[in-house]
């Protein structure tokens, strides 16, 4: 006894439990963030003009850094002129969270600056879209692939090597290459999600399809099951549930890759609204488009994780792990 | 053959001999008037060679060669029927790092009758997981040979069921498929096969859970699936690999009731690698002994228990004497006694022996009370037409 129950090692927490700490660690960054913003005495190490005074180039609305704002004050005073008055601020890249909400709002419904361009919930489509087919790909290829060099250590020996060196390589370092062969619009993006996800597919479901029991398999065996049938019969079913949890990580992956992706020829999508937003310094319009990635990210998780549940009831594990 | 079963057994013999005594002659002449073949008659010569030596084997327990006339009849009965299984001069080594090979199994022989039960026992280290995955084909062997019906043994099929200690079960099928599984690989048709797992499945009292995955059951009923699962493809043998090892004592004997209730009602054949000596008694027609490094058949015995058997039995002094047979083949040749020893009451159960023979056995009394207490609460056996042509009885 002495010890309350949430500090003992590998203890299960009740439901409540489980979900009043998952509230709070969304709502205690938050609450930090609230806390710098709104409290002058937290950090605030700039000042914005209310009054610009005598000093010429400073207009209302505008920051500046405390020590640049003290000298004008006192160089205002020597002269006998009207000094600037302002208030303690945080820099202009830290947004209050009530504008980064604002922005939310804003950024959606703010028509595009030119007439051609897209509106903000169109470049995120088009983001999910290049993201959606770089994952396909990589998957239609790099899970059969994984399986085989899982099940048969000749196929294994065959390509993981080569996987293992090229896993190394950055994504991006084959944009140049992949704008030359594929163009400058999808195509190339596409590729790079692919590169900066398929190797590593490949070698984290072989790793799976390793670790099935080998009992089951010899169980199998001694039923009568034949080789090719082990595999459709035994194998695959067998690492389902963790393979489907290797695509949810792998999906993660893919995301992470979004923004690199989408800089290369023209830039589009969701990094598109992001560039331009950080341009003209509304960077509360950034704080909310990053957002907005992090949480279709999450979202997506939480349905394939749901979904896994009802796929898998047989897998107790599932669920435990996100991506 | 027979002189390497000396070479083992040479040792032991000369210390029985020195404790001399008067013969056990009637129970000699019958078992070896029943023994016929190869593997049997050279480890029953030197059962005779012994039981001469043995009148008063252990404290006033009768020998382990003693038959009453039924068991006696019982086993003419087994030696009669067909030999399922031909083991001969089994060897299997295993490569080390350096190069050298490791032998695991050496010379092993043995025969097995159908509808014959089995068990196989030795201190830990004596092969008998490699013995029985080499008869499932999950293991190939260094020489020898291994006929199944006449026919070698060469790779895993469905002519040998296997049940592992760790039930193996398919997680992601439900218990009624997990039955089906064999017969669909095996080529027959679904509705076919959903039929015959749920026949199989009420055999052993689960057709109710026919639609639960298996970890909504317990252990104990995790084995029964594996067992059917095993049966289902009506293998003309099964191989059961320390099955009930995982199970706590009072499932572990429910299961074994359970198993020789299943064993009466079909015709299998049975062998069942087990470290638990009672275990070993209670279930068998035929104790396998090995000893370790390498493994080698010491002995194998016949079990003069009357069958049908229950725990009640465990104080008999037929089971006493066989168990004590046991002790000594398996603990004699341990360098270390506290090895292999630990697990399970086996001291308090040579003490009971000890106990029974003096006449004042409160530790005998009190596993008589245990065992008639598990007795009665055994549960009901579904009452089924027999699923295959069960021609002579087991009993």
């Amino acid at each position: 006894m002495g010890q309350p129950r949430w500090l003992r090692i590998h203890h299960p927490l009740s439901p409540r439990a489980r979900l009043t700490c998952g509230v709070l660690s969304f709502v205690l960054p938050v609450a930090l963030w609230c806390l710098i913003s709104y409290v002058p005495v937290l950090w605030h190490p700039d000042v914005r003009i209310t009054d610009p005074g005598s000093v010429s180039y400073l207009d209302v609305g505008s920051t500046l850094p405390r020590a640049a704002f003290d000298a004008e004050v006192a160089a205002a005073r020597m002269q006998g002129q009207p000094p600037p008055r302002g208030v303690a601020a945080n820099p202009i890249y830290l947004p209050t969270p009530l504008q980064v909400l604002e922005a939310f709002y804003g950024a959606f419904s703010t028509p595009p600056p030119t007439r051609d361009g897209p509106w903000l919930h169109q470049s995120l489509w088009h983001s999910i879209q290049v993201i959606f087919w770089g994952y396909v790909i990589s998957s239609v290829i790099g899970v059969p692939l994984g399986i085989l060099c899982g099940a048969y250590a000749s196929i294994a020996r065959l390509s993981e090597p080569f996987i293992e060196f090229f896993r190394y390589l950055p994504a991006p370092a084959f944009g140049a290459l992949a704008v030359a062969i594929l163009g400058i619009y999808d195509g190339p993006k596409i590729a790079i999600i692919v590169i900066g996800t398929f190797f590593q597919q490949v070698l984290i479901i072989a790793n799976t399809t390793r670790k099935l029991d080998p009992a089951l398999l010899e169980a199998a065996l001694t039923l009568g099951t034949r080789s090719r049938q082990l595999l459709t019969r035994v194998v695959v079913p067998g690492v389902l549930p963790e393979l489907y949890r290797d695509q949810r990580v792998l999906l993660g992956w893919a995301w992470t890759y979004l923004i690199v992706a989408e800089l290369i020829g023209t830039t589009s999508g969701i990094t598109w609204f992001i560039t331009q937003q950080a341009r003209y310094q509304h960077f509360a319009n950034v704080y909310a488009a990053i957002a907005m990635i992090g949480i279709i990210g999450l979202g997506t998780d939480m349905v394939l994780g749901a979904l896994g549940r009802r796929l898998f009831p047989w897998d107790r594990s599932l669920g435990r792990v996100t991506g | 053959m027979g002189s390497l079963a000396g070479q083992g057994d040479g040792l032991m013999n000369e210390l029985l001999y020195r404790l001399g005594g008067s013969a056990a002659t009637a129970a000699t002449a019958a078992t070896a008037a029943a023994s016929a073949h190869g593997a049997t008659v050279a480890h029953r010569t030197h059962g005779q060679a012994r039981s001469e030596a043995l009148a008063v084997p252990k404290a006033g327990l009768p020998s382990y060669l003693e038959q009453s006339p039924q068991v006696r009849e019982r086993f003419a009965r087994l030696h009669a029927r067909e030999i399922i299984l031909t083991v001969s001069h089994l060897e299997k080594s295993f490569a080390s790092t350096r190069g050298s090979s490791t032998p695991a199994l050496q010379d092993v022989c043995f025969q097995t009758h159908r509808r014959e039960f089995l068990c196989v026992v030795g201190p830990s280290g004596c092969g008998k997981s490699t013995l029985i995955r080499i008869l499932a084909g999950l293991e190939p062997h260094s020489a020898g040979e291994v006929l199944l019906g006449g026919r070698p043994v060469n790779g895993p099929g469905s002519d040998r069921g296997m049940v592992f200690q760790g039930y193996t079960l398919f997680p992601w099928l439900t218990v009624k498929k997990n039955v089906m599984f064999g017969l669909e690989v095996n080529g027959q048709g679904r509705l076919q096969a959903e039929r015959e797992a749920l026949q199989w499945l009420q055999l052993v009292g689960l057709e109710k859970f026919a639609e639960s995955y298996p970890h909504q059951l317990s252990g104990g009923m995790k084995q029964r699936v594996a067992i059917v699962r095993a049966l289902a493809n009506q293998p003309r043998i099964l191989l059961m690999d320390e099955p009930f090892g995982a199970l706590d004592a009072q499932t572990r004997a429910r299961m074994q009731a359970h198993l020789q209730e299943i064993w009466r009602k079909i015709d299998i054949t049975i062998i069942f690698i087990t470290h638990d000596l009672d275990e070993a008694i209670l279930l068998a027609d035929r104790v396998l002994v090995l000893s370790a490094h390498p493994g080698r058949v010491q002995e194998l015995i016949e079990v003069p228990v009357p069958r049908r058997r229950s725990l009640a039995q465990i104080i008999t002094p037929e089971f006493l004497a066989t168990k004590a047979r046991l002790e000594e083949l398996i603990y004699a040749e341990q360098d270390v006694p506290a090895e292999g020893r630990g697990a399970g009451g086996e001291h308090a159960d040579a003490g009971a022996a000890e106990a029974y023979a003096r006449g004042e056995d409160p530790q005998a009394a009190a596993l008589g009370r245990a065992a008639r207490a598990l007795a009665e609460e055994q549960e009901q056996y579904p009452v089924l037409a027999r699923m295959t042509d069960v021609s002579d009885n087991v009993d």
